[in-house]
């Protein structure tokens, strides 16, 4: 009997609960099938065209139905194993260190200016904002990097400008207020622990859900990221993915141009003629976004949670 | 609350002044001093220099960069006691790394740039006058008559060394050979680019693409209007020379009645189907994408030449290939600071840039070394018709790469297989014949005029491009050229010709 009732308990729990979202909700369906569509097909055709003939792609431009398939732009772009090596060693160690250290710092600070008896809050509040309000340009900021800070040619450069994102700071000092209750904190002081013991105990356990999305898109931010490296990093062997990308773009285009106005030699013609130049990109895009697409299912669970952040206020 | 935006507004204030004072410090002029130095001097100046100087040049980095800059490093200390460390960007990256680069205390001695951007770092003082101290290198000074140093003479003073090599342009249209044999199609009989129409009729009759022509805003060069010297974008001035220099009128070519013929032509051609129809969209992309999948199909194109360009042409397109020339052959502000090699003002060696820059330019030993890279690892010497030449080796582009037309001096250059012996004597020749621009050392000085000359600019990349294409009509009357004319004018191009005028007139009379 006992066991009956229990069984039909958690039924109800289950119809309760979660039953209104298994309902079919055939327009909100729709759209998100549409919206899924919409994300696919280019995913799709970039994967066909990286994959297709290079008369094929001249002849009938992108399509999902090339006449002929071919694997040299994998051939070209494995041609240039070693730089693609190095170039994904530096790219994740700029988004491991860069998402960590930026992580560390933004919640510190974050967590600083969400105590309402630190004296210095309202002062950082206010510097925080002056940041978020004025920039002083690409310029001066590489002025003062390099000179000041003497990070041209370090790889530090990769890291340490804006591993404290303001937007992040204020993200997650809203999630402190509404999430982690002022009273735990308290709690902790009166049981004899110390500040650090408390940031690092009591209230960075309670920032997962918060750290996991916001790391995400920091972390996505870095990998894509390639004006730094490409300004301040004169070494070859220091190389972005992205940056990589982005130079054999460049270099196709300036042997094209010196093609086409007869400047070329004889090996540039030849490399012109053999390059599969379109699916090449697209075999490079692939390549670049491949983690990417491999790692966000294992962050979606926190997204959930993390960006309603800002939805309710305790 | 109004209390705290106030003090905010104060801080903002003062951050924007800084900002202001800090960007305004840039275009500061110096007073050039008239003096030129003596012989004691310089010799005074390079002793007290370091002697290592930093070379920044616009190609790829490949994997023997490093390896050749040590031995031009070598090589120029045991020759003029400076030692050289040469500094590769790609392309694209040069441009965006530079700006900021010459902001910063690096080191930067010499480094490459050209044309507009030239101009307006020489103007905004990031590179160092060389007027009063070229005297003192005469090798340098006697390479360059006054012609090849008038497009890097701005507001009076000399702003880099131009790389010596075919300084004039002439802009033809290239064909094979084999097709005008074909049709019995002279190529003395083709003087305008109307008169090209028979080409195109015989191309089109063999199934054959037609005219090459850009993607609209990549197209826009008025070096190949022959009836005008260009003095800065759109902004001309008629090249007759039966017209005395000071009765000259400036014009903005797309007001003239020769820009309506033009794109009349274009626009006729489109409608024969000589030009490809998606132009518009597409550009040279279709164009080229047909050309490369079946060279048979290859039409005209529309380009810059040099002498002996030809025989790479016809290398590159495996047959022979004739050029056309369809505009008089003009030394121009443009064609002789295509290419140039300027020292940083910032620089703490002058004199032993100057050195290294009159070794560089003289000297053919360091001018291969740097050109070509290492003998025996990315070229060897061979002999051709009893003349020594380059060689170069398979895949050498990947491990060193300096573009001839700006790795220095190319009339001093090593012959590369394959290239006629008297190729240099033809260079001269070619730029002994050509003709120099009317405002040749001209450099109207517009920054008054800034918020003007963007408004053209953006008819020029926009309406006026689509209709260089051929594929809109002349005479649509939103799209037309009496739209571009009305825009242009409304975006102020009559202020921006009485400001050139004015200029101009004045650098007539102080010639």
């Amino acid at each position: 009997m006992a066991e009956n009732t229990k069984r039909k308990k958690s039924k109800a729990k289950v119809e309760g609960v979660n039953g209104r979202l298994f309902k079919p909700q055939p327009v909100l369906m729709f759209n998100l099938l549409l919206f899924t569509i919409v994300c696919l097909v280019p995913m799709i055709l970039v994967t066909i065209v990286s994959f297709s003939s290079k008369t094929s792609i001249a002849i009938k431009g992108f399509t999902f139905f090339p006449s002929g398939w071919s694997l040299d732009a994998y051939k070209f772009v494995f041609s240039k194993w070693d730089i693609l090596v190095k170039a994904y060693g530096v790219s994740l160690y700029e988004a491991l260190f860069g998402t960590a250290l930026s992580m560390f710092l933004t919640t510190l600070f974050a967590y600083t200016i969400s105590r309402k008896e630190f004296f210095l809050k309202k002062f950082l509040t206010t510097f925080m904002v002056i940041t978020m309000l004025f920039s002083g340009g690409s310029v001066s900021s590489f002025i003062v990097n390099s000179n000041v800070y003497g990070l041209r040619n370090n790889l530090l450069i990769l890291i340490l400008p804006g591993c404290v994102s303001v937007f992040n700071a204020v993200v997650i000092r809203t999630f402190i207020q509404s999430n982690v209750p002022n009273e735990l904190v308290e709690a902790a002081r009166i049981d004899g622990a110390g500040e650090t013991y408390i940031f690092f105990k009591i209230v960075l356990p309670l920032l997962v859900p918060v750290i996991a999305s916001l790391g995400f898109m920091g972390a996505v931010t870095h990998w894509n990221e390639w004006q730094t490296a490409m300004l301040y990093l004169d070494n070859q062997n220091f190389r972005t993915l992205q940056l990589v990308l982005n130079s054999i773009e460049n270099d196709i285009e300036q042997i094209r141009k010196l093609v086409e106005t007869g400047q070329a030699d004889a090996t540039m013609i030849e490399l012109s003629e053999n390059l599969p130049t379109d699916a090449c990109r697209m075999a490079f895009l692939l390549l670049t976004l491949g983690p990417v697409l491999v790692i966000y299912p294992f962050f979606q669970k926190y997204f959930m949670k993390g960006l309603t952040v800002g939805a309710v206020k305790g | 609350m109004n209390k705290r935006f106030g003090k905010l507004s104060i801080l903002a204030a003062l951050s924007l002044s800084a900002v202001l004072i800090a960007t305004g410090c840039g275009g500061n002029k110096e007073n050039a001093d008239n003096g030129k130095k003596t012989a004691e001097q310089v010799a005074a100046e390079f002793e007290k220099e370091s002697k290592s100087i930093r070379v920044f040049f616009g190609d790829t980095k490949g994997t023997d960069n490093d390896e050749v800059s040590e031995a031009v490093s070598k090589l120029s200390k045991e020759k003029i006691g400076v030692e050289v460390e040469m500094v590769f960007f790609g392309a694209g990256e040069y441009a965006q790394k530079m700006p900021k680069l010459m902001a910063t205390n690096e080191q930067m001695d010499i480094g490459f740039d050209s044309g507009d951007a030239f101009v307006s770092r020489a103007r905004d003082g990031a590179y160092y006058d060389l007027s009063a101290d070229l005297d003192q290198y005469p090798k340098l000074r006697e390479l360059f008559g006054d012609e090849f140093l008038g497009g890097v003479t701005i507001d009076g003073g000399i702003y880099g060394i131009p790389t010596l090599k075919e300084m004039a342009e002439t802009w033809v249209i290239y064909i094979d050979q084999e097709t005008l044999d074909r049709h019995n199609i002279k190529a003395s009989s083709i003087k305008t680019i109307a008169d090209a129409e028979v080409i195109l009729e015989a191309l089109k009759s063999e199934g054959r693409l037609g005219f090459n022509i850009g993607k609209a805003g990549e197209h826009v060069s008025f070096g190949r209007n022959p009836e005008y010297d260009t003095i800065t974008g759109p902004f001309v001035i008629s090249n007759d020379d039966s017209i005395a220099p000071e009765k000259k009128e400036v014009v903005n070519y797309y007001e003239t009645d020769d820009f309506r013929e033009y794109v009349e032509l274009l626009h006729s051609w489109y409608e024969k189907g000589y030009i490809s129809e998606d132009v518009l969209e597409n550009g040279t992309i279709t164009y080229t994408n047909k050309f490369n999948t079946d060279k048979s199909l290859r039409g005209i194109s529309y380009i810059s030449y040099a002498p002996l360009n030809e025989v790479l042409t016809s290398k590159g397109a495996g047959k022979e290939m004739t050029p056309i020339p369809l505009t008089p052959t003009t030394i121009s502000n443009v064609s002789t600071r295509g290419s140039v090699y300027c020292i940083y003002k910032k620089s703490n060696n002058v004199q032993s840039s100057l050195r290294f820059l009159q070794l560089w330019n003289t000297d053919k030993e360091v001018n291969t070394l740097i050109k070509f890279g290492i003998e025996g690892k990315h070229y060897n010497f061979i002999e051709e018709d009893g003349v020594k030449k380059v060689k170069k080796v398979d895949g050498a582009s990947s491990m060193y790469l300096n573009q001839n037309w700006r790795s220095g001096n190319v009339l001093i250059s090593q012959l590369e297989a394959g290239e006629p012996a008297d190729k240099y004597e033809q260079y001269k020749k070619y730029n002994k014949n050509a003709r120099t621009s009317v405002v040749l050392g001209f450099t109207p000085d517009l920054s008054s005029l800034d918020a003007e000359l963007a408004g053209c600019n953006a008819v020029v990349s926009t309406k006026a491009a689509a209709l260089l294409t051929g594929a809109i009509d002349p005479n649509d009357k939103e799209n037309g050229v009496d739209a571009v004319v009305k825009e242009m004018k409304q975006a102020g191009s009559a202020k921006i010709i009485t400001e050139i005028q004015k200029q101009y007139l004045s650098w007539i009379k102080n010639k």
